[in-house]
């Protein structure tokens, strides 16, 4: 290929990328990369205090399964937060909102900021509600538009909206795997995920999937084995320090057997909660990643869905950097057609080529444990460690979305007023415009790192908690979690790497 | 001996770092910028001017700061600013025959 030719094709290539809005969902990222000093010394940081952990861990000779946990349903304040009238206010205007967004998606007009749809979709719920999960707790369990209005359905009919299939076991939780990598496909690589009327599509056909599911297989089965929403913030509400608790287990055959809380108790299944005798239930305080801390059966389907949605979060980084780049630009040279298909192309191999990475390296590490420790199949290796890297994926998105959030998330001051774009003022808000100096980069490296390196210190913690239940000897202990410890020391740094790229999407253009 | 020296840096770590005007041509051909001029490093607090020239007419539109200018050839075009917010922002030009919005530039204001 000639250079003039190459040029032209990268030239090509650069102009289909450069629409740079579209790194993720919608809006724009104002991030400046973090300087060098700050990677080293965070990386550097990182891989001390894992010692400091596991030298920690080394003389305290066990640590038992449980946490410390203060019941706030003794005191008004809790009893609030679990009242059904607070929790009734919150689903309708949920339902009242999702309305609001289908409606300005398909009369609304189209241009993504003036819409409220965009911004309501994938900055206010799948951004905000992440946040409100992991250092909240499971706020979408409560106010799930799609399962009040199922429920609400259920009471009109006398519960005849369920056919109550049994759910064959075989499918583990593989349909939420798969609707997860759809909706992934979607925030990160359909190029209808800003325009209104496409996300209004988007929510209808979900909606119609959701009910369906729910209809033929039940709710709580769906919810639990198939919807990705609720199993996403489920499993960020892990992190959180807030649970609900129902005191036995007497309860979970509603929750079909995947109740959170092995052992003593059943944590933040709202059947269970709801059905319980008010002596059996409790609203907890917990300390942070608790809700990841208990050796559980997960299965292999699971292991899968979580290491899909860690690639996900680090695919939407990766995206922007000049790494990716040189590849994608590699792939779109591959194909022939349109610039726009070829972009596609690339960028559906890269998000399916990360998840498959994933996957593949954290098996090679499952047998490493499993040899490392002399103990155990490499597949119940895989089971047991996977939710201990959760803190460094969630970590490392808080970190991403942090100045995204504060200030794309402005916009809904002004969208409150005119959500449709018609040029209504209903609250007066209408002409506020963002304010982007609300974050200092400075402030925004610092939040980054910080939160970052206690992501893996806390990672490293609940390895090493699961792994003093999971072997009896010692000797075992350590050597699984020397292995671990590479793992994790590796996601932690290339997490930092990312935020550390100056991001430049030119390719090498003209 | 040792207070003045405290006092010395002290005095230094108080004394603000002057906004300087920056003042940067920018000439488009063919839609694009030469290589050296794609990333535009200011500091914050900066007078920014960008004098842009085009060989044809287009619209260039600063993100964040949200400035758009149209450039018609043979014309220098200003856009004046305080680069009050840090962050990169990056700038996609408008129009021309391609209509597609195509990034130009980033400017980047780096914490003082």
């Amino acid at each position: 290929m000639s250079r003039i030719h190459r040029g032209a094709v990268l030239f090509i290539a650069a102009l289909a990328i450069a629409s740079p809005a579209g790194a993720h969902g919608f809006g724009d990222r104002y991030d400046l990369p973090i300087p060098l000093s700050i990677w080293v010394a965070g990386a550097a940081v990182a891989v001390v205090l894992s010692f400091v952990v596991i030298g920690l861990f080394v003389r305290s000779p066990a640590i038992a399964g449980d946490y410390p946990r203060i019941n706030l349903l003794r005191w008004p304040v809790g009893r609030i937060l679990v009242d059904p009238r607070l929790w009734r206010v919150g689903q309708i205007a949920s339902v009242l909102l999702l309305a609001l967004v289908i409606a300005t998606g398909v009369w609304g007009s189209q241009d993504p900021t003036r819409n409220l749809a965009p911004t309501a979709v994938w900055v206010i719920w799948w951004v905000g509600f992440a946040y409100l999960s992991a250092l909240l707790g499971n706020v979408w369990m409560v106010v799930n538009p799609w399962s009040a209005l199922f429920e609400a359905a259920g009471r009109i009919v006398h519960g005849r909206v369920e056919w109550g299939l049994a759910y064959p076991r075989a499918l583990g939780v593989w349909p939420a795997v798969v609707l997860f990598g759809v909706f992934a496909w979607t925030e990160l690589v359909f190029n209808g995920r800003a325009v209104p009327a496409q996300l209004a599509l988007l929510i209808i056909g979900y909606s119609l999937i959701t009910w369906a599911g729910m209809a033929i297989f039940g709710r709580s089965v769906w919810l639990r084995r198939a919807d990705p929403f609720a199993m996403v913030f489920g499993l960020l509400a892990r992190f959180a320090p807030l649970e609900l608790r129902v005191r036995t287990r007497r309860l979970c055959r509603l929750c079909d057997g995947l109740c959170e809380g092995a052992g003593s108790g059943c944590v933040n299944c709202l059947e269970c909660f709801v059905h319980a005798h008010a002596a059996e239930r409790q609203l907890n305080l917990r300390p942070p990643a608790s809700g990841l801390l208990e050796v559980e059966r997960v299965p292999p389907s699971m292991v899968v869905f979580v290491l899909l949605v860690l690639a996900t979060v680090t695919f939407d980084g990766f995206m922007a950097t000049g790494t990716w780049s040189t590849i994608e630009s590699t792939l779109y040279a591959a194909v022939p057609g349109e610039p726009d298909s070829k972009l596609t192309f690339a960028l559906t191999i890269g998000l399916l080529g990360l998840g498959a990475l994933f996957v593949l390296i954290y098996r090679i590490f499952a047998q490493g444990i499993a040899i490392a420790a002399g103990h155990g199949s490499s597949s119940r290796m895989a089971s047991v460690f996977v939710l201990s890297l959760v803190p460094i994926a969630l970590a490392y998105h808080l970190a991403h979305y942090f100045t995204y959030l504060l200030i794309q998330g402005q916009l809904a001051i002004p969208l409150a007023s005119d959500p449709f774009g018609y040029g209504w003022n209903l609250l007066g808000t209408a002409a506020f415009r963002p304010d982007i100096g609300l974050v200092d980069a400075r402030v925004a490296w610092y939040t980054a790192v910080v939160a970052i390196v206690a992501g893996h210190i806390m990672a490293v913690y609940i390895a090493h908690v699961v792994a003093l239940q999971e072997f009896r000897q010692r000797r075992a202990v350590i050597r699984s979690q020397l292995v671990m410890l590479v793992l994790m020391v590796g996601y932690t740094t290339a997490s930092l790497w990312i935020i550390a790229q100056p991001i430049v999407e030119f390719g090498t253009a003209g | 001996m040792v207070s003045r020296l405290f006092a010395t840096i002290i005095v230094l770590a108080a004394t603000p770092v002057l906004a300087g005007p920056r003042s940067v041509d920018l000439p488009i051909r063919g839609g694009v910028l030469p290589a050296e001029q794609r990333v535009i490093r200011v500091q914050q607090g900066d007078e920014v001017t960008l004098r842009w020239t085009s060989d044809r007419a287009l619209t260039v539109h600063l993100h964040g700061y949200d400035i758009e200018q149209r450039i018609t050839p043979g014309t220098t075009a200003t856009m004046t600013f305080t680069a009050r917010a840090t962050g990169r922002f990056f700038i996609e030009i408008h129009g021309g025959e391609g209509h597609r919005a195509s990034t130009v530039a980033y400017l980047e204001v780096h914490p003082r």
